[in-house]
């Protein structure tokens, strides 16, 4: 098991709520697994945020927070995102109006998401169960990248998707879209 | 994927243009509906998508999207759509704020009331705008925002540059000159109605220019004189190509001389050897104090110190580019241009003396492979490049020249690249480019350049055909050497969908067959531009194959077949106004290979 803020001895904790600033909060994953981690790192998701106002959080107390839609491995993941963007500002709003891109992906990000395809779908479901809209959108971005500029085909073979047109079906699609396909 | 909830197959869909979604519907039955929400249709943007000259863009609008959704519209760039069919669209997109429609057969004529309710728009002006338009006209254009007006000078000129005065709202302005006129004074005219008119709320200014504003000394002055006066709100941003970063009343970005990095670009920057991209000057000249910064673009070769190519051999300058590129502030460079003199192997010209060179003289046609290549460690540091540009280094010792050549070799570290623009040396046996066309799947634009072509010597060109086949997602190629063998080249190049193909040089003097165009042309139904430049035919065969290559374009007004004996003939001006056979002024960079690096670029800034 990952070394990554496993959980502290009694002892341990008691020494540390005497010196940290920050309590900590504990999470537990779908495979019981529990991470401790910072609370202001959690409340990045904004379903734990609204789960702490709304239970009250008493920082004595040793309640664990149980999150059955994420298993440890992914869960792992996204505090390891939350723990880099700790700082970052809040993401904005989305604009419909506001110019697409896909390739303002950061850089610490882009090594982060080079994941198998079922790890990153995992992540878009996690960071969207945990509300966190930063990780959703990039790994949003990540799969769209992965989409761009490939013809139908193309993209079933990079996602592994199964055909699911007739033939008589297909041609018809592709008389629709005589214009992206060749003349 | 297709298990995914709906919102997140939506939020994942609306990160992609209207092309990509279109494919992507036919993905899966039932994905049409993705065309019907106004979260994916609001933003349509074909801006230079060539790939859909097939297509009746206005009909598909109309029939396919629900026209009520569509709030920003791009089509810049799409030269071949009639005046008519793109009026009758935008009045039938009642909520449309956003308009770019630079390069196409609409002209700016604020009589048009469809222009009224736009709060940005961007778009080529006629050339006379001041004597077609009283003042009241750009008063309805009241809500503009954002405005983009290519080859502006004009207009500044005869109206002394009160035209802003007319736009009360406008909050940015884009200026693309493209008469290669020097924009200084307007820059000044500008920023001195600026001064005067304090009623407008200007939050920037971007100019692009295709003379570099950066050898201009006193224009820099100027700049950071007027820009630190007074009178600029705070955030207020002048963007300029290729210009050093203002020198800011902060002492520096990088304090100076503190790391072997600061040194180097104090050094280089200096020198005026070195730029940066767009984005990247916009970052340092914010005045903040930074230590570190990501460059996404760098160009290392100035036109200034094009003059004094002989400085760029210097081991000092060498050295200190090599420490620019090795540290961590490249990692993601994603632009990069440079000077192949970069490649050589200081450690060999040190022990010159002493030690036999490796590769005294550069054998022809033989595969140089070069362990250890200095520059390989440099090129693993840069593995997220996309665009390099190299232009071939034209002074050296003959100590150096073998590793030099070995340098090509390092290409194919680099895996992203989508675009390679090289100056070949006559040397070269073109084995590097085998493997780059193997190992970089991604590259699309191709620009190769062999001077002092000997026609004894063709293990480049052989190599090159050979392997064309490999380069599978090659969309644009230009060619330019000494002579080019067009049948082979065609056939190598069947495989592949190009988009754009520009050539360059002597083609067989003898008689070709009447098929070569015909067959080539026909089974390339994406390729949009083909021009042939050819010096060494006469005018009747010029317009023989003219003849030919035309009828191949079938009528479609998107397709530019041209044949041509040399590129200064070709007619760029009024080209949007005038006849149908002349070439679009968006294939202008192509044809005449600008470099893309630190070169403002108005899609995606």
């Amino acid at each position: 098991m990952s070394t990554l803020n496993t959980v502290k001895s009694p002892a341990m904790n008691v020494n540390f709520f005497a010196f940290a600033i920050m309590p900590n909060i504990k999470l537990q994953s779908s495979d019981g697994e529990t991470f401790e981690i910072d609370v202001e790192i959690a409340k990045c998701s904004v379903t734990i945020k609204t789960m702490l106002e709304d239970l009250g959080m008493d920082e004595e107390e040793e309640e664990v927070v149980p999150l059955p839609n994420v298993n440890s491995a992914i869960l792992r993941k996204v505090i390891q995102w939350a723990t880099y963007h700790k700082d970052d500002p809040p993401p904005p709003e989305d604009d419909d109006n506001k110019e697409k891109r896909t390739d303002d992906i950061s850089s610490w990000d882009a090594d982060f998401l080079k994941v198998d395809q079922g790890t990153l779908f995992e992540l878009i479901l996690a960071a969207n169960y945990l509300d966190i809209k930063g990780l959703l959108d990039v790994t949003c971005k990540t799969v769209a990248n992965m989409i761009k500029g490939k013809a139908p085909e193309e993209i079933r073979k990079t996602f592994n998707i199964k055909n699911d047109f007739t033939p008589s079906e297909e041609e018809q699609v592709r008389k629709e879209n005589e214009w992206c396909e060749e003349k | 994927m297709d298990q995914l909830p709906v919102e997140l197959l939506l939020k994942i869909v609306k990160q992609l243009n209207i092309y990509d979604i279109v494919q992507f519907c036919a993905v899966f039955k039932n994905f049409k509906f993705l065309l019907r929400e106004k979260c994916i249709t609001s933003s349509l943007n074909w801006s230079r998508n060539f790939e859909i000259h097939n297509m009746d863009l206005c009909r598909f609008i109309k029939t396919e999207i629900n026209l009520d959704n569509v709030i920003s519209l791009n089509i810049n760039g799409l030269y071949w759509i009639p005046k008519k069919d793109l009026e009758s669209l935008i009045r039938k997109l009642p909520n449309l704020n956003e308009l770019y429609a630079v390069d196409t057969k609409l002209m700016f004529c604020p009589k048009d009331t469809f222009y009224y309710k736009l709060k940005k728009l961007a778009i080529n002006s006629s050339k006379h705008i001041e004597e077609l338009v009283p003042d009241y006209y750009f008063n309805s254009l009241k809500y503009l925002q954002l405005l983009l007006l290519p080859s502006v000078r004009q207009m500044m000129k005869s109206t002394g540059g009160s035209v802003l005065e007319q736009f009360p709202n406008i909050d940015e302005l884009w200026i693309l000159e493209r008469s290669g006129m020097l924009l200084d004074g307007v820059i000044e005219d500008l920023l001195f109605n600026f001064h005067v008119n304090k009623k407008l709320n200007l939050n920037k200014i971007v100019l692009q220019n295709y003379q570099p504003f950066g050898d201009s000394r006193d224009l820099r002055k100027g700049l950071s004189e007027t820009f630190y006066s007074n009178n600029f709100q705070i955030g207020f941003q002048l963007i300029l190509e290729r210009l050093p970063p203002l020198e800011t009343k902060q002492k520096s970005i990088f304090e100076p001389e503190e790391t072997e990095f600061e040194e180097a670009w104090f050094w280089l920057q200096r020198g005026g050897f070195l730029f940066c991209g767009p984005r990247d000057s916009k970052f340092l000249s914010t005045g903040q104090t930074v230590k570190q910064i990501s460059f996404e673009e760098l160009h290392f070769i100035s036109c200034a110190s094009l003059k004094l190519n002989s400085h760029l051999n210097q081991e000092h300058y060498i050295k200190a580019a090599l420490t620019i590129l090795n540290s961590e502030n490249c990692k993601y460079l994603k632009k990069l241009r440079i000077n192949s003199c970069l490649f050589q192997d200081l450690r060999q010209s040190e022990r010159a003396s002493t030690e036999p060179v490796p590769f005294k003289k550069p054998r022809i046609g033989v595969q140089s492979v070069c362990l250890n290549h200095p520059f390989q460690e440099t090129a693993k540091n840069l593995s997220n490049l996309e665009e390099l540009e190299i232009v071939s280094c034209t002074y050296g010792s003959k100590t150096i020249i073998g590793s030099v050549l070995c340098g090509y070799n390092c290409i194919e570290e680099f895996r992203n690249l989508k675009k390679l623009q090289v100056e070949i040396p006559h040397v070269i046996d073109g084995s590097f480019l085998i493997n780059v066309f193997k190992v970089c799947q991604n590259l699309n634009f191709l620009d190769l350049t062999l001077y002092n072509y000997r026609p004894g010597f063709n293990a480049f060109m052989k190599n090159f055909y050979n392997n064309l086949e490999f380069a599978t997602n090659l969309k644009d190629l230009r060619l330019s050497c000494g002579y080019i063998d067009l049948e082979k080249l065609f056939s190598n190049l069947n495989k592949l969908k190009l988009h754009r193909l520009v050539l360059s040089g002597n083609i067989s003097s003898g008689i070709l067959p009447e098929n070569v165009f015909p067959s080539f042309l026909l089974a390339q139904p994406r390729l949009v531009l083909f021009i042939l430049v050819a010096d060494n035919i006469s005018h009747t065969v010029t317009s023989k194959i003219n003849n030919l290559i035309r009828k191949c374009t079938n009528k479609n007004p998107a397709k530019v077949f041209s044949c041509v004996k040399h590129l200064s003939k070709i007619d760029w001006e009024n080209v949007l106004i005038q006849a149908s056979n002349k070439i679009p002024i968006v294939h202008s960079d192509f044809v005449h290979r600008r470099t893309r690096v630190a070169v403002i670029d108005f899609d995606t800034f």
